[in-house]
This record gives C-alpha cells, structure tokens and sequence, in this order.
C-alpha cells in the first residue's frame, strides 16, 4: 500500500509531457499523424493571412499608431 | 509603449505559428474545409480581441485551441448538428500524397475518423496528433484525465473496428499497391 501512491506519481510525471508509447506507436495513431501534418503542411490559406492583416490595421487605427503606407 | 509593443508583435509571431495546427484541429473537427476555415477564422477574431488576456510564456497553443473548441460546440449548439458530416466532402479536398501512407488508405481513415463520436475524435486527435498530453487535452476539453484517456481508448477501438485492423499490425504495402492499382486503372 505504501508503494502504489509513489508508483503513480512517478507513472504520472513520466506521462506529463507525452503520451504512453502504446498510444504513439500504433498504425491509427501513425496515421492521424500522417493526416494532421500532411494538413499543416499546406500552410495558412490567403484568407487567414489576410484576415491577420486587417486585424493589425484595426488595431493601429485604434491605437492611432498609423503606420505609413509602404 | 514598448512593452505593449513587444506583447503584440509575439502575441502575433506565436499565433502565426499555430494557425497550420490549429486549422489541421478544425480540419480534424468538422470534417470540411470550409467549415474549418470560418471556425479558425472566428477563432482568430476572438483570441485576437482578448489578446490581453493571455499572458506570454503560457502555452498558446493549448489557449488557442480552447477558444477554437468552445467556438466549435457554441456554433453547433446554435446551428443543431449540421456541422458535423459523416462521409465528410473533406476527403474529396485534401491533398494527396501517393507515396506516403497511400492515398486510398488515408481516404478511408478520414471517412472512419468522422464516424466517431466528436468527444472521442478530439480526445484522439488532441493526444496523438496535436501533440497534447492527456492533462492539455483535459484541460482543453474541461474534463477529467481518466475521461481522456477512456475516450482515447474507445476511439481506438471503433477506428480498428471500422478499419478492419487490430491494435498490434501496422498498415503493410497493401494500401500503396492499391493507391498504385488505382491509378493505374482510372488512366
């Protein structure tokens, strides 16, 4: 009985940071990996980025930081 | 003032470095692209307007896909379940890499994917592919750590059901040869 709450704790902080390897290492989780990275490999779509660019030019209009036009 | 500044400029220098994560999440959750798009978009707009909020050094990524998430479940409340599509037209639109797991394999575990349950799909997606541990996953979905995981482990199961495969054997060369038959028919 004296043993098991250390076992766990030392169980936990082990999987702190990254998932047990049973979970890493299977061809399902291989695959969502392929999925997801292939997907971020695309990169960020105009639309965002330019969304991005008039959130910036909102906020300097507000701040009255107006940047000259280049 | 400088410090405000500096806050915003790697405020934005950390969120452009997650947007490719964050949009594979939405990507991963509805099932669409475009769905994601607006999801991640409205995502932007609302982590943009509470930039203050987040304190620098804390993990953006987790931040970010918790406001993505909530932003998610609010619209699915408000528009019923429409978002959420089974045979999802995003294995029609996703770019194909043939010579990795094999397209056609790839097109099927998105379709199995969809299948699940949504806590189950981003329980699995949030560990195995985001790069979360189970307490990030927990703390993002507002639910215990064993939730997590037992939602991880049905996921599992339902996908080697729907796939057909057991939790030990790795996909071998059949589905690259399949990918390769394939094309070669449908020149």
């Amino acid at each position: 009985m004296m043993n098991k709450p250390n076992a766990e704790n030392s169980k936990k902080r082990l999987n702190g940071g990254l998932p047990p390897a049973d979970v890493v290492q299977d061809g399902i989780a291989m695959r969502l990996r392929e999925l997801y990275s292939n997907i971020e490999n695309e990169g960020i779509p105009d639309n965002l980025l330019h969304l991005l660019e008039k959130l910036d030019e909102a906020e300097r209009a507000q701040t009255g930081q107006q940047t000259p036009e280049v | 003032m400088a410090d405000t500044e500096s806050h915003q400029l790697q405020f934005k220098r950390e969120l452009l470095k997650t947007l490719p994560s964050l949009r594979a999440f939405a990507i991963s959750l509805t099932g669409t692209y475009d769905k994601a798009d607006d999801l991640v978009q409205e995502a932007v707009v609302r982590a943009w307007s509470r930039q203050d909020s987040f304190e620098l050094g804390t993990n953006m990524k987790a931040w970010l896909f918790t406001i993505l998430r909530n932003e998610f479940y609010s619209q699915m409340r408000k528009r019923g379940r429409e978002i959420s599509d089974a045979e999802g037209t995003y294995t029609e639109q996703m770019s194909v890499h043939p010579n990795q797991i094999g397209a056609l394999d790839m097109k099927d575990f998105m379709v199995a994917l969809n299948k699940l349950a949504e806590d189950q799909r981003e329980a699995i997606i949030l560990v195995c592919a985001s790069g979360f541990s189970y307490e990030e996953a927990a703390n993002i979905c507002g639910c215990a750590v064993g939730t997590i995981k037992s939602r991880i482990n049905r996921a599992r199961g339902r996908l080697q059901e729907l796939l057909g495969i057991d939790g030990e054997s790795e996909y071998g060369p059949e589905p690259h040869i399949a990918a390769v038959l394939r094309h070669t028919v449908s020149i």
